[in-house]
C-alpha cells in the first residue's frame, strides 16, 4: 500500500515538474480574474504582493487591475503617474469622447497615460513575474491578454557611502553600493567614454541577479572579454548572492591559496583598472566589484599610490612587499634561527633570548604556534564583534594575552613582538584577500622551519614561487611582469613611476591603443 | 614528449648560469688550488675560456635542427635505433649528474648546516621539490630562476664585497710565475665539472629562439664562468691556497669569515642556503632533461608519466651515489673526466661531423 | 620494516593519484610505463629501510671507463700538492 503511495507521489510531482515547464511560456489570459488567481496562487498569497482592482472609464467602464510588489516600487510614482492616470485622466478623455472602443482605450493608456520612462507590453506570465519581482508596477486590463509592466523601482538602499575595506587618506570618498545601477553609474561619471560598454546578464537559476561586465572598447583584448563571457556562460548555480561566488566559480585556478581576481569596493580603483584593459564584473547586492585579470603585483598597489606624490608611491609599495614577507616569514625564521642556527643571532642578542626563554615550558615552534593561533581569534572575534565590545577584545588582547602571557611564563617576551610584528606586517596589504594567503601559508612555513630550519623556509618559498609562476589569470602569467620579466612594464610594479614617464599602458594586459599620454616632464613655461 | 613552450633568451641565460654555478661554487675553488696553489683562479679562467669554446660547439649543433631536442637530433642524424641508443647513454650521464649534485648537496647540508639530520631526509625534501617542479615544465621552471636569480647574484655579490677587507694580496704573489704545469693540469678536471656537464642545455635549446639561444648560451657561460673565477680568487686571496685547497667547501669556509660592524657574524648560512637555488636548478634541469629523455626514447604521449618513478630511483640512486663527499672528489678528478668528455665534446663533435656531411650529401 | 610499510603505503596513494591522470592520456604506454616505473621505483624506494642491493652509479661508471681513467687521474695525482 504505502509502496503505491510513493509511487503516487513521484507521480504528482512529476506532474508538477511538467506543469512548471509548460508555464515557462504561458501567455496571459483574457479574463482578468482569472489572470489575477494565477498570480496570487503562484506567489503564495503573499503579503507583500500587492493588488488593487480598479475601473478605469465612466461610460464603457473597463475592469483593470495594478499588481506591484510592496517595498520594492517608488510608491509615489505608482500613485501619482500609474493610479492618477488611469483613475482621472482617462476619464476626463472619455469625456471629450476621444475613446471609442475598447481598443482605443488600450492604445490611449499605452501612449498617452502611462507618464513613466519605461514601459513595456508583456503577454506572458514568466515576464508578468519577472518584472513584479524586479520592482515594476503591472498593469492588466480585462479583455486583453496582454498588459503593461510600468518602470516604478525603487527602494530603500543605502546609498554612497565610504568604503569601508579599503580607505585612503587622499582620494575620492566614494564606494560602490548594493544597487547595480548606482554602481555603474559610479564607473560612468568617472570615465565619460561611449567605448564604455556594459552588458548584463542574469545567472542564477532562483536568484535571477544581474551580472554585469564592463569594458572599454577599443582598450581591452577581446579574447579575454570573449572568456569572461565564456566562463560567465557556463555558470549553472541557483543563485548568485555576492561577486565571491562569481570569483570562485569562474577562477583559473581552484586549488591555490591565492586570489586570481581583485576586487575592490573602490569606483576609482575599477575605474583605473578599466583604463588598463581590464575588464570589470559587477553583481547586483554588493559592493565589492571584480576585475580580471589579476596579477600578484596588483594586490599591492593601493589607488592612493598614484594621488600621492611618486616619490612616497614607490617606497610604500616597496614597503608593503617587505611587509609581505615579514608577514610570511617572521615567525618562522625565528623558529629556525632559535632551534637550529643559534650561532646567527649576535651573542648579545643570543643570551638575551636565551635568559627569557628559560622559564618557558614549549620548544620555540609550540610557543608560536599558539600565539599565533591566540592572535588569528582574536582577529576574527574582532571582526565579527558589536562595536560596542571592541575595547574589551583590545585590553584582553593586549593585557591578558601579552602581558600576562610573559609573566606567567608561557611565551618569551620575544615571541610576543614576532607576533606583533607579523600581525601588523599583515595588515599593511592593501588587500583583504592577499592578507588571508600569507596568514594561511605562514603556518606551512612555520612547521617547516620548525622540521628542516632556514632549508626548509628556502624549499617553501620555492615551491611557493613554482606554485605563483605556474598560476594564470585569465590568461595572463600571474607574476608578470616579474616573471616572464618585462623591463618597459617596471615603472608600475614594484615601485610607481611619475605619471609623465608612464607613456604607455600596460602591454600585458591589452596590446590597444598603446599610447596613454603624452605629457611632457613639467617644467616652467617661461625660464 | 617535450612540450611545446618558449623560453626567453634572457631566461635561457639564467639557467646556463645556474647550471655552471650550481654545487660548483661550493667545490670548485678547493679543486682548483689543489692544482694550480695561488694560481688555482687561472685554472677556472682558463676552463671558462674552454666553456665558451664549447658554446659555440653547441650552438654549432643545435643550429644543425633548430626545432628539435638532443635526443631527436640524434635519431635524425644515426638513425633510429643508434640515436636510440646515444639517447639512452645520454640519458644516464644526465642521471648521474642529477644525482651527482644531488648527493653533493645531501653531503654539503648535514655537514654544515643540518647537522643532526639524516640525509635521507634532506634529499627527499629536495627531491620532492624537484619533482613538483619537473612536472609544471620548463615554461614555470625558468620564470622560477628569473625570479630567484637576482637573489642569487646579490648573495655572491655581497659575500665578496664583505670579505674584501680581510684579503691579502700576497696570499696569490707571485702571479703565475711557479706551478705552471700544474695550473695547466688543474683545468682538466674544472672541464668536466661544471663546464662539459653544459651539453645538458642542448635538450632544452629547442624551445629558446635560434638566435637567442647562442647569444643566452654566451652570455651565460662567460657570467657563470666569470662568477666561478672571482670566487676562487677570493677563496686563494682572503683564505690562501693551502686552507683552500685542504678545505673540501672553501666557500663556505669563505662565509665564516664575513663580519658586519662586529654585530652579524655568523650570516654564511644566509649565503650558503642561497646558494642552494643554483643547485635546485641544476638537479630540476637534469631531472627534466631524463624525464623527457625517456619518454622520447619510450615514445609516450606525455612526459610527465615517467616523473615520479624517475624521482624515487634519483632519491635512492643519489643516496648511493657515493658515500661521502671525498670519494665524490675523487670520483669527480677521475672517472668522470673520460666520461664527460665523451659526452661533452666526442659525441658533440661527432654529431657536428655527421650533420655537416648529411647537409652536403 | 616499518618505514617500509609507510612508504609501501604512501606510493600506493601516489600511485592511484598519478595512474587517475594517466589514464586521461588513453596511451597503453604511458600506463605500461608507469606500472613498471613504479615497480622499479618501489623497489628502491623499499630499498633503503630493507637493505636491499642498489647500483652504486659512480662505482658502476669507475669500472666502466676504469681504464681510460685510471692513467689521467694518476697523471693528474703527480701535480697535486702533497
Amino acid at each position: 500500500m504505502s509502496r503505491f503511495k510513493i509511487f503516487n507521489t513521484l507521480k504528482d510531482n512529476k506532474e508538477t515538474v511538467d506543469k512548471i515547464s509548460d508555464d515557462n511560456n504561458k501567455s496571459l489570459h483574457k479574463d482578468i480574474s482569472k489572470n489575477i488567481s494565477e498570480v496570487k496562487q503562484m506567489l503564495g498569497n503573499s503579503f507583500d504582493i500587492v493588488t488593487r482592482e480598479i475601473k478605469i472609464g465612466e461610460t464603457n467602464s473597463i475592469e483593470a487591475v495594478v499588481i506591484y510588489t510592496d517595498g520594492l516600487v517608488d510608491k509615489d510614482l505608482v500613485h501619482n503617474y500609474v493610479l492618477e492616470t488611469l483613475m482621472i485622466d482617462v476619464r476626463k478623455a472619455e469625456s471629450e469622447k476621444k475613446i471609442n472602443s475598447d481598443q482605443e482605450l488600450y492604445n490611449f493608456i499605452k501612449n498617452s497615460t502611462l507618464t513613466t520612462v519605461e514601459l513595456k507590453e508583456i503577454d506572458i506570465f514568466p515576464d508578468l513575474y519577472h518584472h513584479l519581482l524586479s520592482g515594476d508596477t503591472i498593469v492588466l486590463l480585462n479583455g486583453f491578454p496582454k498588459g503593461f509592466a510600468v518602470g516604478s523601482r525603487g527602494w530603500e538602499d543605502r546609498g554612497v557611502q565610504e568604503p569601508s575595506s579599503q580607505q585612503v587618506v587622499r582620494g575620492p570618498k566614494d564606494a560602490f553600493t548594493e544597487t547595480l545601477r548606482t554602481n555603474t553609474a559610479l564607473i560612468r561619471r568617472r570615465i565619460k567614454d561611449p567605448n564604455l560598454w556594459i552588458e548584463t546578464q542574469k545567472i542564477g537559476k532562483k536568484t535571477q541577479t544581474d551580472v554585469a561586465i564592463a569594458y572599454i572598447n577599443g582598450l581591452v583584448t577581446e579574447d579575454i572579454v570573449l572568456e569572461v563571457k565564456q566562463r560567465l556562460n557556463k555558470i549553472d548555480i541557483d543563485s548568485i548572492l555576492e561577486s565571491g561566488y562569481i570569483e570562485e566559480l569562474i577562477q583559473d585556478e581552484a586549488y591555490t591559496p591565492f586570489p586570481t581576481m581583485y576586487n575592490s569596493e573602490r569606483p576609482d580603483s575599477i575605474s583605473a583598472g578599466l583604463l588598463e584593459g581590464r575588464v570589470a564584473i559587477l553583481v547586483d547586492g554588493t559592493p565589492f566589484v571584480l576585475l580580471v585579470p589579476a596579477l600578484f603585483i596588483d594586490f599591492f598597489q593601493s589607488s592612493e599610490d598614484y594621488y600621492q606624490r611618486s616619490d612616497i608611491g614607490s617606497l610604500i609599495r616597496l614597503l608593503r612587499f617587505f611587509a609581505f614577507f615579514l608577514a610570511l616569514l617572521t615567525p618562522s625564521a625565528y623558529i629556525a634561527l632559535t632551534t637550529f642556527h643559534q650561532e646567527m643571532i649576535p651573542t648579545t642578542l643570543l643570551t638575551s633570548i636565551a635568559a627569557q626563554r628559560e622559564g618557558v615550558p614549549f620548544p620555540a615552534f609550540i610557543e608560536a604556534l599558539i600565539m599565533e593561533i591566540t592572535f588569528e581569534i582574536l582577529r576574527e572575534a574582532g571582526v565579527r564583534l558589536p562595536r560596542a565590545v571592541g575595547s574589551a577584545i583590545s585590553i584582553v588582547g593586549a593585557l591578558v594575552l601579552g602581558q600576562a602571557a610573559v609573566e606567567a611564563g608561557i611565551v618569551s617576551a620575544t615571541m610576543v613582538i614576532v607576533v606583533s610584528l607579523t600581525a601588523i606586517s599583515s595588515f599593511v596589504s592593501p588587500t583583504y584577500n592577499m592578507a588571508i594567503s600569507v596568514r594561511m601559508l605562514r603556518f606551512g612555513f612555520m612547521i617547516l622551519a620548525a622540521t628542516f630550519g632556514l632549508y626548509g623556509i628556502i624549499l617553501g618559498l620555492i615551491l611557493m614561487v613554482l606554485h605563483l609562476t605556474g598560476l594564470r589569470s585569465f590568461g595572463i602569467p600571474y607574476l608578470s611582469p616579474m616573471a616572464p620579466l618585462a623591463v618597459g612594464e617596471q615603472k608600475d610594479a614594484l615601485i610607481r613611476a611619475p605619471l609623465w614617464m608612464q607613456t604607455r599602458r600596460p602591454k600585458l594586459i591589452s596590446q590597444k591603443d598603446k599610447i596613454r599620454e603624452k605629457t611632457e616632464k613639467p617644467k616652467p613655461t617661461r625660464q | 614528449m617535450s612540450e611545446k613552450v618558449r623560453i626567453s633568451g634572457a631566461q635561457f641565460a639564467i639557467l646556463v648560469i645556474m647550471n655552471v654555478l650550481g654545487t660548483a661554487i661550493i667545490i670548485v675553488p678547493s679543486i682548483a688550488a689543489s692544482f694550480g696553489q695561488q694560481n688555482g683562479w687561472f685554472s677556472v679562467l682558463l676552463a671558462t675560456l674552454f666553456g665558451i669554446g664549447l658554446v659555440f660547439l653547441y650552438y654549432l649543433i643545435d643550429n644543425n635542427h633548430p626545432n628539435k631536442n638532443l635526443y631527436e637530433q640524434l635519431e635524425d642524424l644515426f638513425g633510429k635505433w643508434i640515436g636510440k641508443f646515444l639517447s639512452v647513454l645520454f640519458i644516464v650521464f644526465f642521471f648521474e649528474i642529477a644525482i651527482g649534485n644531488l648527493r653533493v648537496m645531501g653531503d654539503f647540508i648535514i655537514t654544515q648546516i643540518l647537522v643532526n639530520t639524516p640525509i635521507e631526509v634532506i634529499m627527499l625534501l629536495a627531491v620532492i621539490t624537484c619533482l613538483i617542479a619537473v612536472r609544471m615544465g620548463i615554461e614555470v621552471i625558468s620564470r622560477t630562476a628569473e625570479i630567484f636569480f637576482p637573489y642569487t647574484v646579490i648573495a655572491i655579490i655581497l659575500l665578496i664585497t664583505l670579505v674584501l677587507p680581510e684579503s691579502e694580496i700576497t696570499h696569490i704573489q707571485p702571479v703565475l710565475q711557479n706551478n705552471i704545469a700544474a695550473t695547466l693540469a688543474g683545468v682538466i678536471p674544472l672541464l668536466g665539472y661544471p663546464f662539459l656537464e653544459l651539453v645538458v642545455m642542448l635538450a632544452i635549446m629547442k624551445h629558446v629562439n635560434k638566435q637567442k639561444a647562442g647569444r643566452g648560451f654566451l652570455v651565460g657561460m662567460t657570467i657563470g664562468g666569470l662568477l666561478l673565477t672571482v670566487v676562487t680568487l677570493m677563496c686563494l686571496v682572503v683564505l690562501g691556497s693551502d686552507i683552500t685547497a685542504r678545505n673540501v667547501y672553501p666557500t663556505y669556509v669563505l662565509g665564516k669569515k664575513i663580519s658586519v660592524a662586529d654585530f652579524l657574524d655568523r650570516i654564511e648560512i644566509l649565503v650558503a642556503i642561497i646558494w642552494f637555488f643554483t643547485i635546485f636548478f641544476k638537479i630540476t634541469i637534469s631531472f627534466y632533461v631524463v624525464a623527457i629523455g625517456v619518454s622520447h626514447t619510450l615514445n609516450l604521449k606525455n612526459y610527465k608519466t615517467t616523473t615520479i618513478p624517475l624521482a624515487y630511483v634519483i632519491m635512492v640512486f643519489g643516496f648511493f651515489a657515493s658515500p661521502n663527499i671525498i670519494s665524490t672528489r675523487i670520483f669527480l678528478s677521475s672517472t668522470w673526466i673520460p666520461v664527460s668528455l665523451i659526452f661533452g665534446l666526442v659525441i658533440p663533435i661527432v654529431m657536428l661531423v655527421v650533420g655537416f656531411v648529411k647537409k652536403k650529401i | 620494516m616499518f618505514i617500509a610499510i609507510i612508504v609501501l603505503l604512501l606510493s600506493l596513494i601516489l600511485f592511484r593519484f598519478e595512474y587517475s591522470q594517466v589514464k586521461k592520456l588513453k596511451s597503453k604506454k604511458d600506463k605500461w610505463t608507469l606500472l613498471v616505473g613504479f615497480v622499479i621505483g618501489l623497489y628502491c624506494a623499499i630499498s633503503l629501510p630493507l637493505d636491499l642491493p642498489v647500483p652504486h652509479m659512480n662505482r658502476v661508471m669507475d669500472q666502466l671507463v676504469g681504464p681510460i681513467a685510471k692513467p689521467i687521474a694518476t697523471m693528474l695525482q703527480s701535480f697535486r700538492i702533497k
